[in-house]
């Protein structure tokens, strides 16, 4: 009744720290593409914006750029194409349909408002107060989730129609 | 040779086989002695059933062994052996009634041995077979089935061991297995996830300050919430979009306290510095999150270095 019985292990199978965390990190640019992705949806521009490509600039060094590029391939702002730009000074502004600007590009707004002051272009910021100050949409963080105000004025102006819907989403701010 | 082992054997215990005469059980152990091991396992069977043989523990004890060796002869490749159960059941039964201890030291040694079967049968079910690493509910139920099986064996023949150690391993084998699953089927079977948050629970309920335990289970629900944001459809309904932010964010705090907890427990592990930094990162802290990765990068750069040495 000898036991010859070679006993396995499993504790080869565990292996320490098998799993790692989803690639790169960046979670909070898809949803912020994803809202970009729905302003151009939720808002109505002047009939001259509906034809041509519908362009979105990106003022500063931003991943958005590049996860908007990889939207861009995939879907259409109605009829139109998307076009993404990457602009690195003021001057390079011209007739945008949006414009992102960066946190760090925040403290230009005025300039970014004065060269667009011709423009139906939406303005996107990402900084606190920057919605009260002259943008559109203001991308913010409240209770750890991404947010955007909406300043319905500041829109108007520029002769934009919001969707009741996306201002259902958003902070409204005056 | 072992024929001959088990003649003798069987010969000391019971010397009225070789003068045939004795009693029912007797003859149904000559039966066994002769080879004919089919008829004398449903001797036993009988005896098993019987009135008068039922409560002798010399019955069960040589059901089981003779349930062993047919275990050993026709089911050796089976999982779920039936007789292999049998066997164990039947030495359960023999050592409750077996008072005298007479039996003992070999059904302890019976059921040790077909401990070692299950504990092997287990290690097989759950080793990868094929490229995708992954093993099929089948196998992974079968080896539950059967670690289970083990485990109750083991805590039969010495109640007061220790095998903590055991099913902690055990748990977070099968907790990484439906992980894997779950991954690997897009985070779509709820099954999987709640099957391996069950595991690395119930080795958490044993020792909270399990690393691995700690940092699997942050990960489920990170990576599910990653998943989530990454495959988001640019045409989901708008309104659903707050929905979706709520469920991730939810999913990133759940995840928070374990990955903290493997931090705490392990400061210079890279993997965990950088599951911290990717959580605050999508719970919209960037100065933790930057804090964190930045040691990341440090050890990182620091073990790149030691490389170049």
């Amino acid at each position: 009744m000898g036991r010859i019985f070679k006993i396995l292990s499993f504790f080869l199978l565990v292996v320490c720290f098998a799993f790692q965390p989803q690639g790169g990190y960046d979670t909070t640019t898809k949803i912020k593409a994803v809202f970009m992705y729905n302003f151009s949806k939720y808002i109505e521009w002047p009939g001259d914006y509906t034809s041509g490509n519908f362009i979105i600039g990106i003022y500063g060094k931003s991943p958005l750029y590049d996860e908007l590029v990889t939207m861009s391939q995939r879907k259409k702002a109605g009829n139109q194409d998307f076009e993404i730009k990457k602009l690195n000074s003021v001057n390079e502004i011209s007739k945008c349909h949006i414009i992102y600007m960066t946190p760090e590009k925040s403290s230009d707004l005025d300039n970014v408002i004065k060269q667009t002051k011709n423009y139906s272009t939406l303005i996107v910021s990402e900084k606190e107060g920057l919605a009260q100050k002259g943008t559109g949409v203001n991308f913010v963080i409240r209770e750890n989730k991404q947010k955007f105000e909406l300043n319905v004025s500041n829109i108007e102006k520029k002769k934009l129609k919001v969707s009741s819907n996306l201002e259902a989403l958003a902070i409204i701010v005056k | 040779m072992f024929r001959l082992v088990n003649i003798l054997f069987l010969s000391l215990l019971f010397p009225a086989i070789l003068f045939g005469q004795g009693n029912r059980v007797d003859l149904a152990l000559k039966l066994y002695q002769e080879g004919q091991v089919d008829k004398a396992k449903a001797a036993f069977d009988d005896l098993s059933q019987d009135n008068e043989y039922k409560g002798n523990p010399t019955v069960w004890f040589w059901k089981g062994y003779i349930e062993k060796e047919l275990y050993k002869q026709n089911e050796k490749d089976l999982y779920a052996s039936p007789l292999r159960l049998a066997s164990v059941k039947s030495l359960y039964t023999s050592m409750e009634l077996d008072i005298k201890n007479e039996h003992k030291t070999d059904a302890i040694n019976t059921l040790n041995y077909l401990s070692s079967t299950l504990y092997n049968d287990v290690v097989r079910l759950i080793t990868p077979s094929n490229s995708t690493g992954l093993i099929d509910d089948k196998s992974i139920e079968q080896s539950i089935e059967n670690f289970d099986i083990y485990l109750d064996i083991k805590k039969n023949i010495d109640p007061e061991g220790d095998y903590k150690a055991q099913i902690t391993q055990f748990n977070i084998v099968i907790g990484q297995n439906f992980m894997k699953k779950y991954e690997a089927g897009n985070y779509e079977n709820q099954d999987y996830m709640n099957q391996a948050i069950l595991r690395f629970q119930n080795v958490l309920d044993a020792d909270s300050n399990h690393v691995k335990a700690n940092y699997n289970m942050a990960l489920i629900y990170y990576n599910k919430s990653v998943y989530m944001i990454n495959n988001m459809d640019y045409d989901r309904p708008i309104e659903a979009l707050n929905e979706i932010i709520d469920e991730t964010n939810e999913l990133f705090k759940k995840a928070l306290p374990y990955m903290i907890r493997a931090y705490k427990l392990e400061p210079k592990r890279k993997e965990t510095l950088k599951g911290l930094a990717g959580i605050y990162w999508s719970l919209n802290d960037k100065e933790k999150s930057e804090l964190y990765f930045k040691q990341y990068q440090e050890i990182d750069n620091l073990e790149k270095q030691e490389e170049k040495d």
